[in-house]
């Protein structure tokens, strides 16, 4: 895999509830130079970031329902449509952890459903929070992710325990080779994150994708 | 003597994976003692509502939190559902991205977009996030907040962030009676919520409330500082 190969498969994360302007600048900027596939921000952020990523081809992601998914369906939906007024071109969206603890699988994959749909053709994610869940309940959330049509299933929103070679390899052979894998959350080198490519994921989310680029031979 | 927390203390079941079973039980095992109120997220007020039935404890809920991270038009939506879910109070997280970047006009339109939107419908309490501010952005949202009829003031959410007492103090000092001020986060010991109060505050908020009322030793709270 070479350097431009890795970094195509990074979205480069910012979610600090503190950042300014001068921080997402810093990362747009980032992204751009390492040809990144998307800086992944909060909402608030995106018409600027839109607009400092003009003319490259770098995304911008936003985090929906984040950081803990409890919101009820018409408000997630919302949230979708308010995001791409705004100008977000992949979408990650919290899943309601609760109805899947609670086995309201109908209601999830209405949830997941929702949201491809309303998603309209741009790419979505939805995030497990894969810290707070067991291996058969991983499993449920990937099928039913893969039903829904969604692009991505995703481990983490970050806030909580990170990716592991575990979830993303079970992830993997839950949803096939039709379905993206993206592992996030506490990716700090290099050898994780290819680890972790090893494993299955076709994307990672992480605020280091600077330096791991940079420990990367070949450059 | 009295117990000044009696009234003064509030407390919150908002984990990403409880489930309503969760929530009816966290609710119910909190209404041995005299809580001022409970936040539950948007998908649980009807539940909360129900189980506090007949009990003066408020039924309290959050918008964009504890982020601050969604659009002014998607924070509305979450204050009209609120609102229309019964909910008696709503604390609701400021736009930090645009409060950081300078853009203190545009954090008042959204401030007066909420006092209107809320009106007399459900109690608006805003949280500006003290522990990323400036003493200046501190000065200047509480201003704006005030210019706009908002009078309600969380210093902090309180998810990663402890209170400062002096948070408190800075705002009591300048705008006394004007401005209620609320805070959480951090808070362990019942020493911690009652320095707190003395200094002012109206209400004292913590997930582990039992804990913190069987504290009695230990000040963890400290005057300037942290945990």
């Amino acid at each position: 895999m070479t350097r431009t190969e890795l970094a195509a498969l990074i979205d480069h994360t910012f979610l600090r509830l503190q950042g300014s302007e001068t921080d997402i600048a810093r990362v747009c900027c980032e992204a751009a130079r390492y040809q990144f596939a998307s800086v992944a921000i909060l909402p608030t952020a995106i018409p600027f970031a839109r607009c400092v990523l003009k003319g490259t081809s770098v995304k911008v992601d936003a985090a929906l329902s984040f950081f803990r998914g409890r919101y009820p369906l018409q408000l997630k939906l919302r949230e979708v449509e308010d995001a791409i007024d705004a100008g977000a071109q992949e979408l990650d969206l919290v899943m309601s952890v609760n109805l899947l603890k609670e086995r309201q699988l109908d209601a999830l994959a209405l949830e997941f459903a929702s949201f491809v749909r309303t998603a309209g053709g741009l790419t979505t994610k939805i995030i497990l929070e894969t810290a707070l869940l067991t291996d058969e309940e991983k499993v449920l959330a990937c099928e039913l992710a893969r039903d829904a049509g969604a692009s991505f299933v995703k481990t983490s929103t970050g806030l909580m325990e990170g990716a592991t070679t575990h979830d993303v390899s079970l992830m993997r052979r839950t949803v096939g080779p039709g379905v993206g894998v993206k592992a996030a959350g506490g990716i700090r080198d290099l050898s994780q994150a290819l680890q972790l490519i090893e494993a299955g994921a076709t994307r990672l989310g992480t605020s280091a994708g600077v330096s791991i680029i940079e420990a990367m031979e070949g450059g | 003597m009295a117990d000044i927390l009696k009234g003064r203390l509030s407390t919150s079941i908002l984990d990403t994976e409880v489930t309503e079973d969760g929530v009816r039980s966290f609710i119910r095992g909190c209404q041995s003692w005299p809580f001022y109120g409970i936040a539950v997220d948007l998908i649980s007020i009807r539940l909360a509502r129900e189980v506090l039935e007949g009990t003066e404890i408020k039924v309290m809920t959050v918008a964009s939190y504890p982020l601050g991270g969604t659009r002014r038009a998607v924070k509305r939506s979450e204050v009209d559902y609120a609102i229309r879910e019964g909910a008696d109070e709503i604390d609701a997280c400021l736009n930090y991205f645009e409060l950081k970047s300078g853009h203190l006009g545009r954090v008042e339109e959204e401030i007066a977009e909420l006092v209107e939107t809320c009106a007399d419908k459900i109690k608006l309490i805003l949280i500006p996030q003290f522990a990323v501010l400036t003493n200046d952005e501190k000065e200047g949202v509480c201003q704006a907040m005030l210019k706009r009829g908002a009078h309600n003031l969380k210093t902090n959410t309180g998810y990663g962030y402890t209170t400062v007492v002096d948070d408190v103090t800075f705002i009591k000092r300048r705008y006394g009676d004007e401005m209620s001020v609320e805070v959480s986060g951090g808070i362990r010991t019942r020493a911690d919520a009652e320095e707190v109060i003395r200094a002012g505050a109206c209400l004292v908020h913590t997930s582990t409330p039992f804990e913190v009322l069987a504290r009695t030793a230990d000040r963890a709270v400290r005057k300037g500082g942290t945990l």
